[in-house]
C-alpha cells in the first residue's frame, strides 16, 4: 500500500493533537497536554478509486517558528495541515509565517488551513476578510472543530486525495 | 588505541550510552529486520527476529528515502511503548540504519516545563481578551453617554427656548396687574376684584420664578453660570429678605432673628443678587418646614469668607431625604419621601395632596454657592430641626469696582423658590 506523510503544523494549543485524535480514534479530550517532539499515528484512507493509502500523521509540538529540530520533522512530508485556533488571532499570523517557512523547505506541496475550535463561535477572533483574502490566493481552508468533529474527516480526506492524485497544492 | 583513550571511551559508553539505552537496528528496504544490538524493549521493539516486518512501527520512515541527506536526527519521537527517543536515521543502499536513544526522562521534564509555560501564556491571553472586552464595553458605554449628553443638551436647549418664550408674556401679565392696581383700583371697594388681582400677581410671580430657575438650570448644565461680583452692602440684602419674610413669619407662631457678627465688613465684593437668591431659597425652606418655633440666621466673616448659618426648629428630615436633597427635579411624591425633601419636593398639605415645584431651588442654590467658591452643607434630624451652612468667598470692598444695585427689584420676583407653597 502506498503511504504519505502529513505534518500537523501550528502554534501551541491550537488543537493539532486533538484533530489527529478525532480523525484516527474519533476521540476528544478537554484536557490540554502539551506535545513534546513528535507523535506519529497512521490511518488508512480510501481514494475515490477505491485504492487505500496509508496516511502517516506527524503531530508536531506547537511552535511559532521552525527550528532546526522542527525542520527535520518536516522532511519527506507530502502535505501538511496548518492549524489555527479561531479564538486566538495570534495563531492565524503564526500559521501564515509557518506556511512560508514550510514552503521554503518542502516546496509547493498540498496543504490545508484548518480554522479549528469552531464550536467556540462567540469567542471567534478571526477577521473574515483576511480569511477570504487567503482563499482568493488559492489557499484551501476549512472551518472545523476537533471537539464536535465537524470538518475534520473531510480535511484529511481532501488533503490525502490532493497529495496522491497530484492536483494543485 | 591509546589505553587512556580506550578507557575513557569505555567509560563514556558505559556511563552514558548505557544510560541512554541505545538500541541499534538495521532493516532492509522493505522494513524487515536484518540485525540489531541492545534491547529495543523500551521502544516497543523487544522480542525481535530476523525477517520480522516492522512496516507499521517504522512507518515514520515514509518519505525520508526521498531526502537529499541520508542522515536525519529526529528528537523526542514518541514510540509505540510511550517512551520517547532521539532517533538517528541513516538511509543506506541496503536499507535503513536506526539508532534509538532514550529521551523519556528529558521529555517528561521538558513536558512539565512546557506545559506550565503554555498554560501561563493561555491564561495571559484570556486575561488580555477579558480586558479588551471590558475596554470595548467601556467604549460602547462612553459612546452611549455621549449620545445621552447630546440628547440632554438638546432638551436643555429646548427648555431654555420655551423658558425665554414664556418669560416675556409673564412679565407683561405681572406688569398689567400692577398697572391695573395703579389705575384706581385702589379706590375700588370690590374685595373679590383685589383678590383676583393678587392671585394673578402670585401666579405670575410663581411662573416667572419657575422659568428663571429653568434658565439657571440650563446655564448650570452648559457651564455658563457666571457670577457678577460688585461692591454690595450686606445690610441691604438682609433687610430686603427680612421685609419679604416678616409677613409670613408673623402670620404664624414663628420668629425670624438675624445675628450679624461685628467683624462682618459693611461692604463686600460679591454677587449680591445671587447671594440674595440663595438666602431667599434657604430661608424660604426654613419657613416652609417650620410651623412654629424659631429661625435664626447667623452671619460671620473669617478669612475673606462669609459663613451664614440658618437654623430652624422645624420638622427636619431623615438621612435618606438628606442624601437626595440636592438632586435636580427630585419629587418627593412617594411614601418614602419623608417629611421634608427640600424645595425640590412636595409639601404635604392639609388634605394630603402634594404640591410640586420643578425641584430646582436647592440644586441651583448649591451650584451658585459653588460658583462663588463656596458650598452648602446641611445637617438635620427628623423632628429636631435643620441647620444649613452657606460659606462663600466674600472679600471686602474693592476700590474701583462697581457698586451693586442699591434699589432691589420688585420684592421676590427673581429670588423665589419654584415651590409656591411658601406664599400660597
Ligand atoms: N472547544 C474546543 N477545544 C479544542 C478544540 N480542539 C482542541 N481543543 C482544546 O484545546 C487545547 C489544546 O489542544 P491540543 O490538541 O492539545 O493542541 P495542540 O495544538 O496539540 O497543542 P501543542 O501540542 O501544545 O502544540 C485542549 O484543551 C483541547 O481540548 C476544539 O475544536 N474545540
Ligand atoms: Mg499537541
Amino acid at each position: 500500500m502506498q503511504a504519505r506523510k502529513i505534518c500537523m503544523i501550528g502554534d501551541f494549543a491550537v488543537g493539532k493533537t486533538s484533530l489527529v485524535q478525532r480523525y484516527v480514534r474519533n476521540q476528544f479530550s478537554d484536557i490540554y497536554q502539551a506535545t513534546i517532539g513528535v507523535k506519529i499515528d497512521t490511518k488508512e484512507l480510501l481514494l475515490p478509486s477505491g485504492d487505500p493509502v496509508k496516511l502517516v500523521l506527524w503531530d508536531i509540538a506547537g511552535t511559532d517558528e521552525l527550528t532546526t529540530v522542527g525542520q527535520n520533522y518536516l522532511k519527506g512530508a507530502a502535505g501538511y495541515l496548518l492549524v489555527v485556533d479561531g479564538t486566538r488571532l495570534g495563531t492565524f499570523g503564526t500559521a501564515i509565517s509557518l506556511q512560508k517557512e514550510t514552503e521554503r523547505l518542502l516546496g509547493r506541496v498540498p496543504f490545508t488551513l484548518m480554522l479549528n475550535k469552531l464550536d467556540l463561535g462567540p469567542q471567534w477572533e478571526l477577521n473574515a476578510d483576511e480569511v477570504k483574502a487567503l482563499q482568493l490566493r488559492g489557499w484551501q481552508l476549512t472551518h472545523c472543530s476537533a471537539r464536535k468533529g465537524n470538518g475534520v474527516e473531510q480535511a484529511f480526506q481532501s488533503l490525502g486525495e490532493r497529495m496522491v492524485l497530484g492536483v494543485r497544492p | 588505541m591509546n589505553f587512556a583513550i580506550k578507557t575513557l571511551r569505555d567509560y563514556v559508553v558505559q556511563r552514558y550510552f548505557k544510560d541512554a539505552r541505545t538500541f541499534y537496528l538495521l532493516v532492509d528496504p522493505n522494513l524487515k529486520v536484518v540485525s540489531w544490538e541492545g534491547s529495543g524493549q523500551l521502544y516497543g521493539l523487544g522480542e525481535l527476529h530476523a525477517g520480522d516486518d516492522l512496516g507499521d512501527t517504522l512507518s515514520f520512515l515514509t518519505g525520508l528515502d526521498q531526502e537529499g541527506s541520508p542522515f536525519t536526527r529526529l528528537s523526542f519521537v514518541e514510540t509505540a511503548s510511550g517512551a520517547s527517543a532521539h532517533v538517528h536515521v541513516a538511509y543506506l543502499k541496503s536499507g535503513w540504519g536506526l539508532v534509538y536513544m532514550d529521551a523519556t526522562q528529558d521529555r517528561d521534564d521538558l513536558q512539565r516545563h512546557q506545559q506550565k509555560a503554555n498554560e501561563r501564556a493561555l491564561t495571559n491571553l484570556r486575561h488580555e481578551s477579558v480586558l479588551r472586552e471590558a475596554q470595548r464595553s467601556q467604549q460602547v458605554l462612553q459612546e452611549r453617554v455621549e449620545q445621552l449628553k447630546q440628547v440632554n443638551r438638546s432638551c436643555t436647549g429646548f427648555i431654555e427656548q420655551i423658558a425665554f418664550e414664556l418669560r416675556t408674556p409673564l412679565m407683561s401679565l405681572l406688569d398689567s396687574a400692577k398697572q391695573a392696581r395703579a389705575i384706581g383700583l385702589v379706590a375700588c371697594e370690590n374685595e373679590a376684584l383685589h383678590k383676583h388681582l393678587r392671585s394673578v400677581d402670585r401666579g405670575s410671580n410663581y411662573l416667572i420664578t419657575l422659568v428663571d430657575n429653568l434658565l439657571d438650570q440650563s446655564r448650570i448644565e452648559k457651564g455658563q453660570l457666571y457670577m457678577n461680583p460688585c461692591n454690595w452692602h450686606l445690610q441691604e440684602i438682609l433687610e430686603c429678605l427680612d421685609e419679604i419674610f416678616v409677613p409670613v413669619v408673623e402670620s404664624r407662631d414663628l420668629s425670624l432673628s438675624w445675628w450679624v457678627d461685628a467683624a462682618v465688613p459693611e461692604v463686600l465684593f460679591i454677587d449680591g443678587m445671587r447671594l440674595r437668591q440663595v438666602l431667599f431659597n434657604l430661608i424660604g425652606n426654613a419657613v416652609k418646614y417650620t410651623l412654629d418655633g424659631s429661625i435664626t440666621v447667623a452671619i460671620e466673616w473669617r478669612e475673606n469668607r462669609l459663613h451664614i448659618a440658618i437654623t430652624d426648629t422645624g420638622i427636619g428630615m431623615d438621612k435618606a431625604t438628606l442624601d437626595r436633597l440636592f438632586q435636580p427635579f427630585r419629587q418627593g411624591t412617594g411614601p418614602s419621601a419623608g417629611l421634608r425633601t427640600g424645595p425640590s419636593a412636595g409639601l404635604r398639605t392639609g388634605n394630603g395632596s402634594v404640591r410640586l415645584g420643578a425641584g430646582l431651588g436647592l440644586y441651583i442654590s448649591r451650584e451658585i454657592a459653588r460658583a462663588m467658591g463656596g458650598e452648602i452643607e446641611i445637617d438635620s434630624r427628623l423632628s429636631q430641626g435643620t441647620k444649613v451652612i452657606l460659606a462663600i468667598d466674600a472679600p471686602p470692598y474693592q476700590a474701583g469696582a462697581e457698586a451693586g444695585a442699591t434699589s432691589l427689584p420688585d420684592s421676590c420676583i427673581l429670588v423665589r423658590d419654584d415651590d409656591e407653597s411658601v406664599f400660597f
